[in-house]
């Protein structure tokens, strides 16, 4: 019987056995981690092994780029490139990060024609409602940068209710 | 011997392996065959992602899963088996390297079970991996009705109700159950299924970590697999969880079980939802 477990028998385990219990702590101890990330809203629960898919729509974080230089214009998605700039910022499934420096800096060297354009980053995501039941697109993570010379830009955000600044150095 | 259960059902003889002339069971090799089966749901879906691919990704990942390919036969062979293993595991950790953050969960129960069959000379004859499996499937069954509950939106039907009006073809099954209007309020039949699902899996969960191994529990519950993979338009977990099942009840999989997993994932590669439609 797998709980007939007494202390004669535990010292009989062998190192195989500490290791396939050792398995089991550390995966338990994941979900349980897991979880705790996801109840505090930080997390897309569909991902990183918790075992949370089908709990809720797949929130599928999106991101939208505005030329901000004089009246806020949408840039279409075919006109710039955004795999790496998404890969950066690990895909928008841990929902507090920040915007890295890095990812900025990706960005403009995958899109070389937007250096020198002021730029809006725009995360949305879907929200799921329960009363009534729905899913609608809100705006999630938003970022700015802007040229303070041609080789100087200063960067703000928020996310999840903070709020972050910085300046970057840029070489193309 | 198989644990034979008293209250199998006869149409279980079409999962389970049949004797040997002489009453006994080869469960090596069918425990051997599962693991394989297992992998082969690992590389069905790691080529269902070659559909997208573009030329810019260079050619490692034809490379990687065609050498995942060559590798399932010898996981049958005794005296290969761990070695065919071990280069399938290998094979896997670039992709895994990668795609760590957008890693499905079905991905991660894989991660977390066939690698784990190198530390055993011989995995498909040791009860402790079949016992590691089956905890680890317990487990899983807990942790995703815990998650459930967590945001609990099967308790008060709306996941059900959710899919049911916005969800794709094989989502939609229990959309008949109940009008639109009940977008406000879910209906009674999606608060009821909702709640039903969850009873299951903690039952099932509660069932494997007990250790209960009869046959009927198994058929039930693979049957149960199915219809959840049929409703989410999704094979590849459904498959794994069978063939790793097939293991923790230390009955190996049948041939013909093996079959209908085959086609299954061969049918998931295009959806179940687009077959409907397409005969709709």
């Amino acid at each position: 019987m797998p709980f007939n477990l007494s202390l004669a028998k535990l010292k009989n385990l062998s190192g195989l056995h500490y290791v396939i219990i050792g398995l089991l702590t550390v995966h338990v101890s994941w979900i349980v981690f897991h979880m705790n990330l996801v109840s505090k809203d930080l997390i897309n629960p569909w991902k990183l092994g918790g075992y949370g898919m089908y709990t809720k729509p797949n929130n599928k974080a999106r991101l939208r780029v505005y030329d901000i230089r004089d009246k806020t214009k949408r840039l279409s998605k075919k006109t710039y490139a955004s795999k790496n700039f998404r890969d950066e910022n690990l895909r928008y499934i841990f929902r507090c990060r920040k915007i890295t420096e890095e990812a900025f800096l990706i960005f403009l060297r995958d899109n070389p024609h937007l250096a020198n354009v002021d730029l809006r980053f725009l995360i949305r995501e879907r929200k799921f409602t329960r009363s009534p039941v729905a899913v609608k697109w809100v705006p999630h993570s938003v970022a700015e940068i802007k040229w303070q010379q041609s080789d100087k830009l200063t960067y703000s955000g928020s996310v999840c209710g903070e709020e972050y600044s910085g300046e970057i150095e840029y070489r193309p | 011997m198989i644990a034979q259960s008293g209250f199998a059902p006869k149409f279980s003889n079409f999962l389970w392996p049949s004797e040997n002339t002489d009453g006994s069971y080869n469960s090596g090799k069918l425990n051997r065959l599962a693991i394989m089966t297992a992998m082969l749901s690992v590389f069905f879906e790691k080529a269902g992602r070659l559909a997208k691919y573009n030329v810019e990704y260079g050619y490692e990942p034809i490379f990687l899963t065609a050498g995942m390919l060559l590798a399932l036969p010898f996981v049958l062979v005794e005296k290969y088996s761990r070695w065919a293993i071990l280069a399938f595991v290998l094979l896997l950790l670039p992709s895994i390297s990668a795609d760590w953050v957008t890693y499905a969960n079905h991905s991660w129960l894989a991660v977390w079970t066939i690698p784990v069959s190198l530390l055993f000379v011989k995995y498909w004859d040791d009860p402790l991996f079949a016992d590691y499996l089956r905890i680890t499937l317990g487990v899983v069954m807990l942790a995703a009705f815990a998650q459930k509950v967590l945001a609990g939106t099967y308790w008060d039907g709306s996941y059900i109700a959710y899919l049911s009006h916005y969800g794709s073809t094989t989502e939609r099954l229990f959309g008949f159950l109940c009008s639109d209007t009940t977008l406000q309020q879910p209906c009674g039949w999606h608060r009821f299924i909702g709640i039903f699902l969850l009873v299951w899996q903690f039952a099932v969960g509660v069932l494997l970590l007990v250790g209960i191994r009869s046959l009927l529990f198994l058929s039930v519950e693979i049957g149960f697999l199915l219809g959840a993979g049929l409703f989410a338009d999704e094979m590849n977990f459904q498959v794994l969880n069978i063939a790793l099942l097939c293991i923790a009840f230390r009955v190996g999989m049948s041939y013909r079980l093996f079959a209908a997993c085959v086609v299954l994932l061969l049918v998931d590669m295009h959806g179940i939802g687009e077959f409907i439609d397409y005969a709709i």
